[in-house]
This record gives C-alpha cells, structure tokens and sequence, in this order.
C-alpha cells in the first residue's frame, strides 16, 4: 500500500493550519487498473497542479458554438 | 441552492452543446463556491479521467472563525473535448454532495478508491462511491436536459437520427450519450435521491 500511503500524505497533510479536506472524488479511466496504480497517476495529478505545473484556469476553452436544436432536427 | 436547482434552471435550454462554463457561472453565482479551479492535467496512464478536490481554507486573522472553500477539478489534458466536458461539470457537481456522501478522511478515501475502480459496486454499501458512480449520469442530466433528450430519443427511434450523430451535436460521449437517451426513465429518479 505504499501508493495509498503516499496519496494519502499529500492529500491530508498534518500541520495544515486549519486547512482541511472537504470533499474528494473521481472518474475512473478507460483501463483497469490496481489501487496502487491508480494512486500512483492521482498522486502524480495532484502534484502537478499543486505545484502549477498543470493547465489551471477559471474557464473551460470550448471548441464549439452553440446552436438551436431546430437546426439538428431540421436537417433530417 | 440544490443539485435540482441547478438540472431546472438548464431545463428549458434549445441551443446545444450546454457550455461548462455556463454551468461554473450557475455554481459560482447561485453556493458558496466562487473559487473554482481547472487543472488540464497530464496522466502517466489511462488509470483515471479526471477529480474532484474540495477543501476549507481559514480566512481572515488568527482568531477569525472564517473559512474560504478552494475547489479544484482536474481532468486528463489528453481526452477528447467531449470527455473533458463530462468529466468537467460531473467533478463540479460534487459541491452538492452532502456530508454523508463526501470523502474527509484517509479512512474514506481508502474505502472509495477500490470501490470506483472496479466499475461495479460491490460489498457493503458506501454512500460516496455510489455518489461518484451516479456522477457522470448527474452531468448528462444538465448537459443534455430532460425535454431535448427526449426530442432526441424520439429521432433516434424513428431513424432519423443516429446516437452518434447526437453526440458529436451535444459534444458528448457517444457511451454516455446511448445510455442517457435510452435509459433515462430507470436512472433520473436516482440522481435526486441518491446521497
């Protein structure tokens, strides 16, 4: 359980000041996988955005314009 | 303001794809969640999609009983747009998980990661891993509303229309997408009464 270990010191870390977890979840991914291995890519996840290494931002960058849905219908 | 608060408010929607940012502007605007954080993160594996983090944090001075709430969502850079979406607004939902359901201890998260890996649910009930399995189902409610899904349903039956040409319309998985449109009625009544 070194994984589970590891995951679990980061992500309730002692001495935080009264700064606490309230909430985490998950979306599994495409392959299965062991708790270990699991652990370990969540593990890596969150040190890349703790550490601002991720791609953080407020918004999403949607890739699509939004349109009527007559429109969809209308070209049966 | 509730989870079906939130499902109404997009129920009379005509124009699609629902924007995720429109749904992080009805978060923000209408609970306490005003800090809101995107993480495109890059997965060693396809292990997982993305995650939810929540998380109270003191403000103001030392003898202030104030506290800020920081919520983090996290998804694979590498996924599709239309999974990013998904993965996206079923994490942001997670700030109307209740107490119950909610994951606070090293205890609780050793109990949830076996649970949501497996893909099935197993063994004595533990009410957040039957929260994150209904998650994404929780999404499709606000990202393809009850009315036009129904609409959608009805072109598919007939032929006119195929799943996968709904999906490419609504920006999302084509899996998640046949699910919802045809079995809808057997799982929305969940969504609200599940923790």
């Amino acid at each position: 359980m070194k994984e589970m270990d590891r995951l679990t010191k980061l992500l309730f870390p002692e001495g935080t000041e009264g700064s606490k977890v309230i909430d985490l979840k998950f979306f599994p991914g495409e392959q299965p996988v062991t708790v270990e291995e699991f652990c370990k890519d969540v593990h890596a996840a969150f040190v890349q955005a703790d550490s601002g290494q991720s791609q953080s931002s407020e918004w999403f960058a949607e890739s699509t314009t939004r349109q009527n849905v007559d429109r969809f219908f209308s070209a049966m | 303001m509730s989870y079906r608060a939130l499902v109404d408010s997009f129920s009379a929607e005509v124009d699609l794809p629902v924007h995720v940012n429109q749904v992080l502007a009805w978060v923000r605007e209408n609970t306490d969640h005003k800090s809101i954080l995107l993480h495109g993160v890059s997965r060693e594996s396809t292990s997982f999609r993305g995650a939810f983090r929540r998380r109270s944090v003191p403000a103001g001075g030392m003898y202030s009983h104030d506290h800020e709430i920081y919520t983090d969502v996290f998804y694979g850079e590498d996924l599709a747009d239309d999974w990013k979406r998904l993965v996206i607004v079923k994490e942001v939902i997670h700030v109307f998980d209740g107490p119950e359901a909610c994951v606070d201890t090293p205890e609780k998260l050793a109990n949830l990661i076996p649970s949501i890996i497996a893909r099935q649910l197993s063994g004595s009930p533990f009410l957040p891993a039957l929260n994150d399995h209904f998650g994404p189902f929780r999404a499709m409610a606000v990202l393809l509303p009850a009315a036009l899904r129904d609409r959608m349903k009805e072109a598919v039956d007939s032929g006119s229309r195929t799943i996968s040409e709904v999906a490419t319309f609504c920006q999302l998985p084509e899996v998640y997408v046949d699910i919802w449109i045809n079995y809808a009625p057997e799982i929305e009544p969940l969504l609200f009464e599940a923790p």
